[in-house]
């Protein structure tokens, strides 16, 4: 018995360091987010309005929709390039659903998600091919088919409410804003507290354990890309709404952003370790990014990108360097 | 007990399958030609293989430096968005001369891969976490730089002749690129440079038990694809006459992977086929060709194209 | 009884690994298991828990026959094993550990981490460990991660408990955590099959010991009827069938000189290797003796800079190696062939002629490029020095046989020109013949003025190699002596009267 005491004071000084990395790692986001808020407020006068804040989570909504997915996907080990392309299937799916009912213009480009991403995991869990090609590919195939159905857009003709999902307002507030953090809540929720959650987290922490302790390995990592695959395909139809249109360019670039938002929020690429909370700061931080680059005049909206890839390499390196020092 | 088993199965091994499997690009290309010989109206004219040269060209070059980085068990994502970085350094550099702004754009290019390189090698970071976050990186600043907008080049001048002159039905970028895979593959097969890309990716721990330099070798190896696809750039602006962030390079490293796969270089590392890998090539290119000329619309060519790539490299796997 | 095997027999293909095993476990008996690499124990596990199937014989679970065509309905009838390897999610909380794969519900969908948390803690502090459940994995050491792991097992309702070396990555107090979670466990009536080869803590904890070799059981008996020296010799036995070359009684005499071609002094690496001190004079062959996980190979890569030491000095000739790195220990002369010849030896899919110059490719090329006819050379060289069958150069090295193989990662060695030699089991997997020549290199090198370090998993074979021997036991210096007139009885005799290292 007291030996196990002995054991206690040993390994506080170890354990206290890589408690703090580790609260970095999770929550390290959160703080650039905060910092990143005084200083746009400081900055730019009407950054802080009511109206601009609602703006940007807003517009950020779509992408956290993707990032909630591709968070789930990174945390067990892989990712997820085809959401971009499946975003924009998503929107011209939901354009040919829209006149059959605003049901079938949210279910039918969901149900082509999760179909997608049936056929990626299935691919990935079985053949052991590497994740970034069968997405990889899969992004430009599905690229041709959104192009394929719609040309270059298709115009929703009379939304009605489907429209309002979008559009509308509750409580005077704009509907958008609430998917966020409903979502992210969803999100959390699933990941955290749930057994297929603590699935995905074995997997990606270590995967042959994983397996040895009696996890459905295969079956895990298919549903996780058919949640994926599934988000973008929602992401899309609500996008559609928004947009009244089905835009066969619409989600290029949210495979990127999606990962970069998760990654700069504190979710290893190598697997294992990550919170929705910091996800969703991702999402916020590159959202206010893109704001931030709006109000400045004189950028322009190219700007988008290299911020977006400056912070995920940043993000990236200082992963690196944390990993390393708790591992030292 | 366990020498003699292997000795039986060493005996008994089967190199039949073996050749095939190692040639199937060689076959395939040669199937593919020859349909299309038959098949496709307008494929014996001379200007399609020219035009097939050129977009061949970059592919080339960043292909070889994706075999190199899959040789030693790893891989570059970031090859197009550098040339795409390289494309737009051209493009806002052209008032300082040509040869200035093509220095500085392979410059780029080559300093993209130094960066990899030393994120692999010092900070040990995986080349695909890696790579994948200078793909995001180059692009966005490629596109900062040129503000999201096209940039025309002049008319005359290097750059503009490179996009057009050809040494009678082969540009003279597909030549120099051929050029750069014959040096190439003399660094693979006789350089200690080369030897030890190879030793790294057919076992990592017994190269560094032997001695020899594991992290200089794939800090040099990914910096090679920088710059390769540095030059890669320069050609695809030369080709398109204007710098493009937007379509420079753009998924140009599916390309190239399953060029070098394809060709005989399997993603596990330890070997690396130029000769196949310039087949590769030319077998995709080919079959873009093959969709554009028979009218297959390119949605549906790129769907096809996308099944090809994970067919073939589905076949790759399961042999290698 | 609760479990018991009947002439349980395992076959791979044409190798026998397991025959006519005959074992019992009773309910509160701690049995432990011991062999040297090789002898069985792995595969006895594997079929215990249902990796594999058994090819002859029973396993009966109690007093009837049962099998398992899975891992998991092993788990389901009550056997588990918990392995050196931590298989656990570091990143996770102990309690999700625990209860990873089969977590309390809520509402049926959710998990129930109120549960979770009470659960884990009331069997935690059932074994005397205070440890919080809501603490990441990582956060323990390695032996409270071990404690983790048998904490899961047996929550998850195992009866007989499997360890597999379970303190070999322990130290100090994490061992006597260990001891009273086995005692607790005895307590409540599990079996536990305790496999290890540190002979104090065998002698300690178990009530029966079981000496597995060559597959087979050599012997099967209560603890206090065993003694230590009747215990090693079953371990390391005697080869039925006396070797092809006899022993060449050769007394070499090796000065003394004044400087040793290699000095090593008080190397220390984790727990494996402690306080190491030898020193090698030229032309001496030194054996490194000792159980398996005694440290032999922790040490020589220790020595060679595979592994960073965090203590000690190693001296080649005059020269201190400064920084541990292979590439710097080449560069000063001293060699070092691994015993795991497939993943850290030899390039697979490689020619021989890449193989064997792998080490020297700057000294046989030319601004930067090597040079095929130095290769080719060096090729011949060895290829006639050694003995070395293949088809030539080009040849790929994967068709070569071991003993072949093995030549080859030799003269990579030499052909750095070396001043020491370090050989972890150069002879392991080599058939007869091949062996000899081996042996007759290893002699011709010592006879050239090299010092040689080696280690063999036979004692009899590094006895008559060496001139010399250090006898190590779990990663300390156990006994020196010169092998003149010795047999491999003084050997055991040193093993059988070392203490447990203190820590």
């Amino acid at each position: 018995m007291s030996a196990a005491k002995d054991l206690a004071p040993a390994k506080r000084r170890g354990f206290d360091r890589a408690r703090v990395v580790g609260l970095i790692q999770a929550r390290g986001a959160i703080l650039v987010l905060a910092v990143a808020m005084i200083a746009a407020g400081l900055t730019f006068r009407d950054f802080l309005h009511g109206g601009n804040l609602a703006d940007i989570v807003a517009a950020a909504s779509f992408l956290g929709l993707v990032a909630i997915g591709q968070t789930f996907v990174i945390i067990m080990g892989g990712f997820d390039l085809s959401v971009g392309s499946l975003v924009s299937v998503g929107t011209v799916l939901a354009a040919y659903a829209a006149p059959y009912g605003w049901g079938a213009a949210l279910v039918v480009p969901t149900a082509a998600g999760v179909a997608v991403g049936l056929i990626d995991g299935a691919l990935i869990a079985r053949t052991r091919m590497a994740p970034f090609i069968v997405t990889l590919a899969a992004l430009l195939a599905l690229k041709g088919a959104a192009v394929a159905l719609a040309g270059e857009s298709m115009v929703i003709a009379k939304p009605g409410f489907f429209g309002v999902i979008a559009n509308g307002n509750l409580l005077g507030v704009s509907n958008l804003i609430l998917i966020l953090p409903v979502a992210f809540a969803i999100g959390a929720l699933v990941l955290n507290r749930t057994p297929f959650g603590a699935a995905i987290f074995a997997i990606g922490g270590n995967e042959d354990a994983a397996r040895m302790l009696g996890i459905r390995v295969e079956r895990v990592k298919v549903m996780t890309y058919c949640v994926s695959g599934g988000l973008a395909g929602l992401s899309g139809a609500l996008l559609a709404a928004h947009l009244s249109s089905g835009i066969s360019a619409a989600g290029n670039g949210y495979e990127l952003q999606s990962i970069a938002a998760v990654v700069i929020g504190g979710v290893l690429l190598t697997g294992g370790v990550g919170t929705m909370l910091g996800a969703l700061a991702g999402v916020l931080l590159l959202g206010l990014i893109n704001n931030v680059i709006n109000q400045i005049g004189s950028l322009s909206a190219a700007y988008q990108g290299l911020a977006s890839g400056a912070f995920l390499l940043l993000a990236v390196i200082i992963q690196a360097g944390l990993s390393r020092s708790r591992r030292s | 007990m366990s020498d003699r088993l292997t000795a039986i199965a060493a005996g008994s091994r089967l190199p039949n399958t073996a050749w095939i499997r190692a040639s199937s690009v060689y076959i395939a290309f040669a199937g593919l030609v020859l349909l299309d010989l038959i098949v496709t109206p307008g494929f014996r004219n001379p200007a399609v293989i020219r035009s097939l040269l050129f977009e061949s060209a970059p592919l080339i070059l960043i292909a070889l430096g994706q075999s190199l980085a899959i040789g030693t068990r790893g891989i570059d994502l970031s090859v197009g968005s550098v040339m795409a970085l390289s494309s737009a350094v051209i493009g806002i550099t052209i008032g300082m001369g040509q040869g200035t702004s093509i220095a500085l754009g392979i410059g780029a290019g080559l300093s993209c891969g130094i960066v990899n390189g030393l994120l692999i090698a010092v900070l040990r970071i995986d080349p695909l976490i890696s790579s994948l976050s200078l793909l995001v990186a180059a692009r966005g600043l490629a596109q900062a730089l040129l503000g999201g907008a096209r940039v025309d080049l002049p008319f005359n001048g290097p750059i503009s002749w490179l996009g057009g002159a050809t040494v009678s039905v082969v540009p003279v970028t597909a030549v120099i690129a051929l050029v750069a895979a014959f040096l190439f593959a003399f660094v693979v097969k006789r350089t200690t440079l080369g030897h030890y890309a190879i030793f790294a990716g057919a076992s990592r721990t017994a190269a560094f038990l032997a001695g020899q330099p594991v992290r200089a070798t794939l800090a040099f190896v990914y910096g090679l694809s920088g710059l390769l696809a540095g030059v890669a750039g320069l050609f695809a602006t030369a080709r398109l006459g204007a710098a493009d962030p937007n379509y420079i390079g753009v998924q140009f490293e599916l390309d190239a992977i399953a060029a070098a796969v394809i060709g005989g270089t399997p993603l596990s590392g330890g070997r690396i086929s130029t000769v196949g890998t310039i087949f590769g090539v030319l077998l995709l290119e080919v079959l873009d060709a093959s969709f554009i000329m028979n009218n297959i619309s390119s949605t549906y060519a790129q769907m096809l194209k996308a099944a090809f790539i994970v067919g073939a490299l589905y076949m790759q796997r399961a042999g290698a | 009884m609760l479990l018991e095997t009947r002439s349980l027999g395992k076959d791979f293909g044409a190798v026998a690994a397991l025959r006519d095993v005959t074992f019992s476990l009773s309910p509160g008996e701690v049995h432990g298991l011991m062999g040297e690499n090789g002898a069985g124990k792995s595969t006895l596990i594997k079929l215990l828990t249902g990796f594999h199937q058994p090819t002859a014989g029973e396993i009966l679970l109690d007093g009837k026959p049962i099998s398992f065509d899975s891992p998991r309905a092993a788990q389901a009838a009550g056997i588990a094993a918990v392995y050196q390897e931590i298989n656990l999610i570091p990143e996770r909380s102990v309690a999700d550990n625990i209860f990873l794969g089969r977590e309390p519900r809520k509402f049926s969908a959710f998990t129930d981490k109120a549960r979770m948390l009470r659960e884990s803690a009331a069997i935690l502090a059932r074994y005397g460990l205070s440890i919080d459940p809501r603490q990441p994995l990582r956060s323990l050491g390695l032996g409270l991660q071990q404690m983790v792991s048998i904490a899961r097992v047996v929550s998850l309702g195992a009866r007989v408990v499997i360890m597999d070396e379970p303190t070999s990555a322990l130290a100090g107090a994490e061992v006597d955590v260990l001891y009273g979670v086995v005692e607790q466990l005895r307590r409540e009536g599990h079996g536990i099959v305790y496999v290890s080869h540190r002979l104090s803590e065998c002698y300690r904890l178990c009530d029966r010991l079981t000496v597995l070799r060559d597959g087979r059981v050599v012997e099967s008996a209560a603890t206090g009827d065993l003694s230590r020296a009747r215990l090693v010799t079953a371990m390391l036995g005697r080869e039925g069938a006396a070797p092809a070359d006899a022993r060449e009684a050769v007394a070499r005499a090796i000065t003394r000189e004044a400087l040793p071609a290699l000095s090593v002094k008080g190397l220390s690496w984790r727990t494996r290797v402690r306080d190491v001190s030898f020193s090698l004079q030229q032309g001496e062959i030194l054996g490194l003796a000792g159980l398996l996980g005694a440290g032999r190979t922790e040490t020589m890569k220790a020595i060679y800079g595979a592994e960073v030491a965090e203590k000690g000095e190693v001296k080649v000739g005059d020269r201190r190696l400064r920084r541990p790195r292979p590439s710097e220990s080449i560069r000063r002369g001293l060699a070092f062939l691994s015993e795991d010849r497939r993943s850290e030896g030899i390039f697979p899919r490689l020619s021989v002629r890449s193989n064997l110059t792998a080490s020297v490719l700057p000294r046989i090329s030319r601004f930067g490029i090597v040079s095929r006819r130095s290769q080719n050379a060096l090729v011949a060289v060895y290829v006639r020095e050694l003995g070395i069958k293949t088809a030539g150069p080009d040849g790929l090295i994967s068709e070569l046989s071991g003993g072949n193989q093995q030549k080859v990662l030799i003269a990579r060695a030499l052909c750095t020109d070396p001043n020491v030699v370090m050989l972890d089991d150069p002879t392991r997997g080599i058939d007869v013949g091949a062996k000899a020549e081996v042996h007759r290199t290893i002699r011709a090198l010592a006879m050239n003025g090299l010092g040689v370090v080696l280690t063999s998993s036979e004692v009899e074979e590094v006895m008559e190699l060496s001139d010399r021997l250090i006898v190590l036991n779990e990663g300390a210096v156990a006994g020196e002596l010169a092998t003149a007139g010795r047999e491999p009885d003084d050997v055991l005799a040193i093993l059988a009267a070392a203490e447990a290292p203190a820590v």
